[in-house]
């Protein structure tokens, strides 16, 4: 079964690490994805990985996200 | 000196009893109807002047008792409309008093409704700031080693 994915990363990754990282999915979800890399650079760092309707967000953005959410939460 | 014979006096005794026959028949009887008739008369306008004494005097009895039943039913008019007015009076100042204090809970709900928005706003604002700062310097310290270490603690999240 093929899925259609996205890679976004904030910087240019080599292809080793984008083969990992593409890897790991495919492994952990037992599905082969058609990834699209994009490069995007508000995200500051690390990526964000989305397959179909899920996205898995690894980023700096992110995470200052989280933090945003969280400081108007308390 | 001239003596009085008895026949002159039998004939002067006789004189006066025929006089007063005369004056008791012409003058004491019509004297003694008139005097009869005018004390009927008196007495007359005397009973009348006594009933209509009675009469007024029913009248004002009566028109006093009807006086005194006004002044008491305008003193209990008087009494309620003053009672009446008393409770409105009351019942205006209960409601301006709750009408007041609704407008004094409502102004502090919306106060506090105020100022926790203006909170909000301002903590958003704040908290928009600072991470758009942490950002712009995460932006400029993040290294290629940061970057790698983002990933993989992405993975280590993901499993």
């Amino acid at each position: 079964m093929r899925v259609k994915g996205k890679l976004t990363t904030a910087t240019w990754l080599d292809e080793d690490t984008i083969e990992s990282i593409i890897d790991r999915f495919e492994k952990k979800y037992r599905i082969s994805i058609d990834v699209d890399v994009e490069v995007d650079a508000s995200i500051i760092g690390g990526i964000i990985f989305t397959v179909g309707d899920e996205v898995f967000d690894g980023s700096a953005r992110g995470r200052l996200e989280c933090m945003r959410e969280q400081l108007l939460n308390d | 000196m001239e003596t009085i014979t008895w026949s002159q006096l039998a004939f002067h005794v006789l004189n006066i009893l025929v006089i007063f026959l005369i004056c008791r028949l012409l003058v004491y009887k019509p004297i003694m109807k008139f005097l009869l008739a005018r004390q009927a008369k008196v007495d007359a306008m005397l009973g009348a002047a006594d009933k209509t004494n009675a009469e007024a005097e029913k009248k004002r009895r009566e028109y006093e008792d009807k006086l005194e039943a006004s002044l008491e039913e305008v003193s209990r008019m008087m009494n309620e409309s003053t009672a009446m007015a008393h409770a409105r009076a009351s019942e205006i100042v209960q409601d301006a008093q709750h009408e007041a204090d609704a407008i004094m809970q409502r102004s502090k709900r919306e106060i506090e409704e105020e100022r926790k928005h203006a909170m909000h706003s301002m903590r958003e604002e704040v908290t928009d700031m600072a991470v758009q700062l942490a950002g712009k310097v995460i932006k400029r310290e993040v290294t290629a080693e940061d970057n790698k270490k983002l990933i993989d603690e992405f993975f280590e999240k993901v499993g």
